[in-house]
């Protein structure tokens, strides 16, 4: 078992990947009673694999996320994480898949009223009980604060500690969300256009950072994304996303990258 | 002999059974109507100097500053205080009735409303400015539209308060179902109040159900504006004796300070202490009880036996509640912030909740997909994405409670409060106006600390949701 | 559709409103535990009796503020009101109202002053230092009255009792029956009443001192009100007979009604004057 397997990241292609998720001939809503979105969809990703989905708003990236997280239902196909099955979890059970994948949306998910620290560690929720989740917001102790400064380290703004999540700025905003999800130590990392509202040096920045810590922590990383510059340059898979369908499935191509 | 909250319990299960007699059921018909009447042509009014006052002030015409200012004046002006002008001025009846209703709340909606323009995102009004529009033509089209949700969610707010405001219609004569509920308590006729409060709940639930309607089928809006105007033309008054309301404010004039003046600062004291006391017992029971009764957080078996409850807390007036409480707290400004808080925790629990249902969904669910248990979601982002409305709410109730205490200090708690009404009683006119002022300074000062606290805590942004 | 709706709301709105046009007689009453029962549900047979007596539309308006009434006695908007002996004081001096009739128990009319059951209070002097409670500041068998027998007992309330005013005789009541105050004063009718209701723990509280008679409760009329009107309010409530009237007279609180006159007044005109609340 090691970190060498990863320094090496498996191509799709290998054989050999781990199976992280698994989702077949799905479709899904964003809401109840709405006319579906996801019109079948099937793929695979295995453990340590980036994979980017491109495709223009209204593709169905975001409810695909969604429905990874148990946040919409499936109305026909199968989802498995990590070989659990999403549907018809509930209550614990469900909370206790929700540990495992961190999500991260393309801005405004965090609470702008709570400090960075409580941001971050919101990541351990899913660990904590509820009493414990309390204590922390009123009386964090050294050690959830030592975590919560260690993934700020990783994110490279360990001096927002303590400062007010109002306060930063729109690339800062987007590496304290990549921290929370680190402290969730995830399976799997959901990226829902994480570099949107940001400026080309800020998304490359960002993205960069993403990629090598999927690297480093081996969880699998789905990222969609809408500029297909950045999807070839930073991600060993592209997947092509259209009117809830998959157009197209496969590594990237050297053109595009120099493009 | 120490009261205990046994004698309390055993007070408020008296409220039990209601009294649904026939006779007394049929004799509620006409306080009914009266009620609806009178709240009709009062919000109709309130509603349109309120939005005529605010969009002054929202598009900064000259002397917008000195208008707000006067609004603040007026809401310092006690109930009972305002109903004896009112009379004066336009006789006792339901005429009186509703300017006094009218000129509170419409003072009352100004502000918040103007607090609402002034937060408006100012980028569509900066480019209607650009378009070279006038500034009437500016606040009408860019600040109006932008706030409409808002101002529909406040005037339905309004419409249920001056249902429920008993003290300035009662002490008027206009009647009504507030009226007979205050008397009900003041007598001590415990199932008739639980009768009155079961009404009053209804109707609370029918307001609600209108104001529904009303944002999702704007056109009805028409039809409660008629029936506005005719409520109003019904109610119009029938005398105006002008000398008479001349000679009687001129009489009132110079204010004349009371002979025990060292005793005013204890009086300011006792008062400050009932809208702090009050204020901060309403809050930390609007907390949770707002959470219990939000849609989006608890299940429809929680929240709405505790919607219920809050209506009825918010359906007894300040002045009964002290009543129905003087066993437990025996007299004075303990009563008062008992009193104040009880009432105020129903209606801050209610706004709370609104604030809850209505925070942003992105954060929610970035803070629920990382698989946390309900309460620690509830915490970690429900309470504080509606921290910033929640503090303006609270703030807002301090201010209403400054005034509220002196309508409380009629039942001995005390306060300035206390020393306005028994000189307004004993007809020492002069006197009452010196203590009118000293209100109005204590208004100003809440007013003062309002703004510090909003800016501390970069709330001014929102108001009501 | 809508504004069909419209149409007929205002249609609806508006007749409900345009009878009884003619201009009505006026009549104010105070919802006092002390003096009526003027709630909803005793306004209707009371304004029926006046309608019919009178021979005219009566408006029966019940506010819940002396003050207002007697502004409104003083502007012309009500033609007669229903006020305590104080009020009436007052009313008088300010505006000349003429008193038409009142209850013959209201010519002997009684303070109580009470405790608790187990208290060591027996005397009015035994209040010294204690915790009392008055009921209306403008009330005179809770407040007036009340502050004067102290007075001559030698105590004075400003200096020598904690006193606070609860707004009314059944909360003066309740708070000497929950221990809330050591003593307080209120209107014998309400005392008794409430005792016999069940709405007062008899065995928490005791009288310990019955006041000397006063006046109290008294119907007066603006005094630009004719004579004759005056007349007929006056007989309406005088021909008020027992076993015949018994709804009304239960609303009133009364078993039978006399003239009143301004000079029965001077002996509480002298208190009031001398407690500076006139």
């Amino acid at each position: 078992m090691g970190r060498a397997q990863f320094e090496h990241p498996p191509s799709p292609s290998s054989g050999l990947v781990i199976t992280m998720l698994e989702i077949r001939d799905l479709v899904a809503a964003p809401a109840r009673k709405v006319a579906p979105v996801l019109q079948g969809v099937s793929l695979q990703v295995g453990r340590g694999e980036k994979v980017a989905i491109l495709g223009p708003s209204g593709a169905g990236k975001t409810t695909l996320f969604r429905a990874i997280s148990g946040f919409v239902p499936v109305l026909s196909g199968s989802i498995t994480v990590d070989g659990v099955s999403v549907q018809g979890l509930r209550g614990a059970r469900l909370r206790d898949l929700r540990r495992r994948i961190a999500l991260i949306s393309q801005r405004h998910d965090l609470v702008d009223r709570l400090r960075v620290h409580q941001n971050v560690m919101a990541g351990a929720l899913g660990r904590w009980s509820t009493l414990h989740a309390l204590r922390f917001l009123l009386h964090p102790k050294p050690d959830e604060l030592d975590e919560a400064a260690r993934a700020l380290d990783r994110v490279g703004i360990p001096q927002k500690l303590k400062s007010r999540t109002s306060d930063l700025s729109g690339g800062e905003h987007q590496r304290v969300a990549i921290a929370r999800a680190l402290v969730q130590h995830p399976l799997l990392l959901l990226a829902d256009e994480p570099v949107a509202s940001l400026d080309p040096e800020l998304s490359g920045q960002i993205l960069s950072l993403l990629t090598s810590l999927a690297q480093e922590n081996g969880f699998a990383l789905l990222c969609s994304l809408h500029q297909p510059h950045l999807a070839h340059q930073y991600f060993d898979r592209i997947i092509k996303f259209e009117a809830g369908k998959i157009q197209q499935d496969g590594p990237p191509s050297k053109a595009e990258v120099r493009a | 002999m120490t009261p205990g909250w046994e004698s309390a319990l055993s007070q408020l299960r008296q409220f039990y059974p209601p009294d649904l007699s026939p006779q007394y059921l049929k004799a509620l018909v006409v306080p009914l109507l009266e009620t609806l009447q009178i709240a009709a042509a009062a919000t109709f009014l309130v509603i349109v100097f309120g939005l005529l006052l605010s969009l002054y002030v929202g598009a900064r015409l000259p002397g917008a500053r000195l208008l707000y200012a006067l609004m603040t004046c007026v809401r310092a002006v006690p109930d009972l205080t305002l109903a004896i002008f009112c009379v004066i001025m336009f006789g006792l009846g339901k005429a009186a009735g509703m300017v006094a209703l009218t000129i509170f709340y419409t003072a009352a909606t100004g502000k918040v409303f103007a607090d609402l323009f002034a937060s408006a995102d100012p980028g569509p009004v900066e480019a209607l400015q650009s378009t070279g529009g006038g500034r009437v033509a500016v606040a009408l089209v860019g600040l109006l539209p932008l706030r409409l949700n808002d101002l529909l969610t406040y005037g339905a707010y309004q419409l249920e308060s001056v249902v429920r405001a008993a003290t300035i219609v009662g002490a008027v004569g206009a009647g009504g179902l507030g009226t007979e509920l205050y008397g009900a308590i003041i007598n001590y006729e415990y199932p008739r109040a639980g009768t009155l409060i079961l009404i009053l709940v209804m109707v609370v639930a029918v307001v609600d159900r209108l104001a529904w309607l009303v944002r999702r089928y704007p056109k009805f809006l028409l039809v409660l504006a008629v029936v506005g105007v005719a409520s109003v033309l019904m109610n119009r008054p029938h005398m105006v004796p002008l000398a008479y309301a001349i000679g009687r404010f001129r009489s009132m004039l110079p204010p004349q300070a009371p002979d025990h003046l060292e005793r005013v600062p204890g009086l300011v004291g006792e008062t400050l202490l009932m809208a702090f006391g009050g204020t901060l017992l309403a809050t930390i029971l609007a907390v949770p009880l707002g959470v219990a009764a939000a849609r989006n957080l608890s299940p429809v078996f929680v929240y709405f036996p505790a919607r219920r409850f809050l209506e009825f807390l918010r359906s007894v007036p300040e002045v009964a509640w002290g009543l129905v409480l003087m066993g437990v707290a025996g007299l004075g400004p303990k009563i008062g912030i008992l009193a104040l808080g009880l009432h105020s925790a129903g209606s801050l629990g209610k706004l709370f909740a609104e604030s809850l249902e209505n925070v942003p969904p992105e954060p929610v669910l970035a803070m629920t997909a990382t698989g946390g248990s309900r309460i620690a979601i509830t915490s970690f982002a429900h309470l504080p994405l509606a921290f910033a409305p929640m503090v303006v709410h609270s703030l807002f109730r301090l201010e209403w409670n400054m005034r509220a205490a002196a309508v409380v200090g009629m039942i001995s708690a005390g306060g300035i409060g206390q020393a306005l009404f028994n000189a307004q009683q004993l007809f020492h006119y002069r006197e009452m106006v010196w203590y009118l002022i000293v209100t109005w300074a204590l208004v100003m000062l809440t007013d003062a600390i309002n703004t510090r606290v909003r800016k501390h805590w970069r709330v001014s942004e929102v108001i009501v949701r | 559709m809508t504004r069909r709706i419209s149409i007929l709301a205002a249609a609806l709105v508006l007749t409900a409103g345009l009878h009884a046009q003619n201009k009505p007689l006026r009549v104010g009453m105070i919802p006092d535990a002390g003096a009526t029962a003027a709630s909803v549900s005793e306004k209707a047979p009371l304004q029926a009796y006046l309608t019919k007596a009178l021979g005219r539309d009566v408006e029966l308006i019940i506010p819940t503020n002396y003050n207002a009434t007697v502004e409104a006695l003083g502007n012309g908007s009500l033609d007669f009101a229903y006020l305590g002996g104080l009020t009436f004081v007052k009313a008088h001096a300010q505006f000349g109202v003429v008193p038409l009739v009142q209850r013959s128990s209201d010519l002997q009319f009684h303070s109580l002053f009470i405790t608790g059951t187990s208290s060591s209070i027996h005397s009015l002097k035994d209040l010294k230092g204690r915790n009392f409670a008055f009921g209306d500041i403008n009330s005179t068998s809770g407040h007036l009255m009340p502050f004067s027998e102290l007075k001559q007992a030698g105590i004075d309330a400003d200096t020598d009792l904690h006193f606070r005013y609860t707004g009314s005789h059944p909360a003066t009541a309740k708070a000497v029956e929950s221990g809330a105050v050591d003593a307080g004063a209120l209107d014998e009718t309400v005392y008794n009443s409430m005792i016999a209701d069940g709405k007062l723990d008899k065995t928490k509280v005791r009288v310990f001192y019955t006041s000397k008679p006063f006046v109290d409760y008294v119907w007066v009329a603006r005094k630009d009100i004719d004579s004759a009107t005056q007349e007929k309010l006056t007989q309406a409530f005088t021909r008020l007979k027992e076993g015949q009237d018994d709804e009304i007279l239960k609303i009133l609180r009364g078993k039978s009604f006399v003239r009143a006159n301004n000079q029965e007044y001077d002996a509480l005109r002298a208190v009031a004057q001398q407690l500076k609340m006139l």
